[in-house]
């Protein structure tokens, strides 16, 4: 089903028909509506609950295999792949049991459904290193100046990078988001975990290594709050498998 | 560490996407489980499979009925409505 009218705004009413229900809801054509898409995306959503649920029960670090991924699904639009915020999903389920949590996304790109989720909100910190999205996806979302609106502003911090950012900048930038994170009080972090900026990922927009990875995974347990690790993007290439 | 995965998520699988007016291969693959599944276990980590809480505790990250066009059926427990 690919939509061929969309509304410009979400006050926009609701139609009835499926095909222009689906435009209101979809916001590119990089999310392909299946026959089993709802099964699959509600069963990786319960995947970050249950691991959220473990995080709060005394877990220090849980690895969540969401599929389909989240971090581009806004409340009531789905768009890159993403049908229902993972994330997002899992920092409702630690509010709720009395945490304070943060999402950090290290994905490629934006986490602009998150971001639009918790964008007037304190009680959820959400931060994204991405690439720069001027030229890339997701365009409209990720840049520097959008910082919250509300009782949200300062409580979304993100920090595009430009494209071919290797490890050692990208090091740099994850120090600015944990200070930012502690600084904000946060008690149990959940990562956005996107594995392509991997220097070989097909998508080619940062140049993060293996080593590298390895050295971001060293700083996320040294930074030291439980912490909840949440499949999103990361696409197959000889090195991933 | 532990991992949690549940196997329902194997069920969808979109063959193409559109980009710049072209259709082209979803890259959002099946074959992603195998590798990350595979990875995470060889990193030592154990998989469990979630229970079923509903749509609960999803519901404040949805804001409407996004399941009407998407769902031939939902499983128990469900029950979207637009708030």
């Amino acid at each position: 089903m690919i939509p061929n009218v969309h509304s410009d705004r979400r006050t926009a009413s609701y139609p009835r028909s499926a095909i222009d229900q689906a435009g209101f809801h979809q916001a590119d054509t990089a999310c392909p509506i299946a026959a089993h898409i709802f099964e699959s995306a509600y069963w990786s959503a319960h995947s970050a609950v249950k691991g959220a649920d473990l995080l709060h029960a005394g877990e220090q670090a849980l690895y969540v295999l969401s599929r389909s991924p989240g971090h581009h699904a806004f409340a009531d639009l789905a768009g890159g792949f993403c049908f229902f915020n993972n994330t997002g999903i899992a920092a409702e389920r630690l509010l709720a049991a009395g945490h304070r949590p943060a999402i950090l996304d290290v994905d490629l790109h934006h986490g602009n459904g998150t971001q639009g989720i918790f964008y007037e909100r304190s009680d959820v910190l959400t931060v994204s290193i991405h690439v720069d999205p001027i030229r890339f996806y997701p365009f409209y979302w990720g840049h520097a100046q959008e910082r919250g609106e509300g009782a949200g502003l300062g409580y979304n911090l993100n920090l595009p990078l430009p494209r071919g950012t290797g490890d050692d900048d990208y090091l740099k930038t994850i120090k600015t988001a944990f200070a930012h994170i502690r600084a904000l009080g946060t008690d149990v972090l959940v990562i956005a975990l996107g594995l392509d900026p991997f220097e070989k990922d097909p998508l080619k927009g940062l140049a993060v290594t293996t080593p590298g990875f390895a050295r971001i995974g060293e700083a996320i347990a040294k930074f030291g709050l439980p912490t909840l690790l949440v499949q999103e993007g990361g696409y197959l290439s000889e090195e991933l498998g | 560490m532990k991992a949690i995965f549940d196997d329902r998520q194997w069920k969808h699988d979109p063959k193409h996407f559109m980009a710049n007016g072209t259709v082209y291969p979803n890259p959002e693959q099946l074959q992603r489980i195998e590798v990350l599944h595979s990875g995470a276990e060889a990193a030592g980590c154990s998989f469990q499979a979630p229970a079923d809480h509903g749509m609960g505790p999803s519901r404040p990250c949805i804001r409407r009925n996004i399941s009407s066009f998407w769902k031939p059926s939902i499983p128990t427990g469900a029950g979207l409505r637009m708030r």
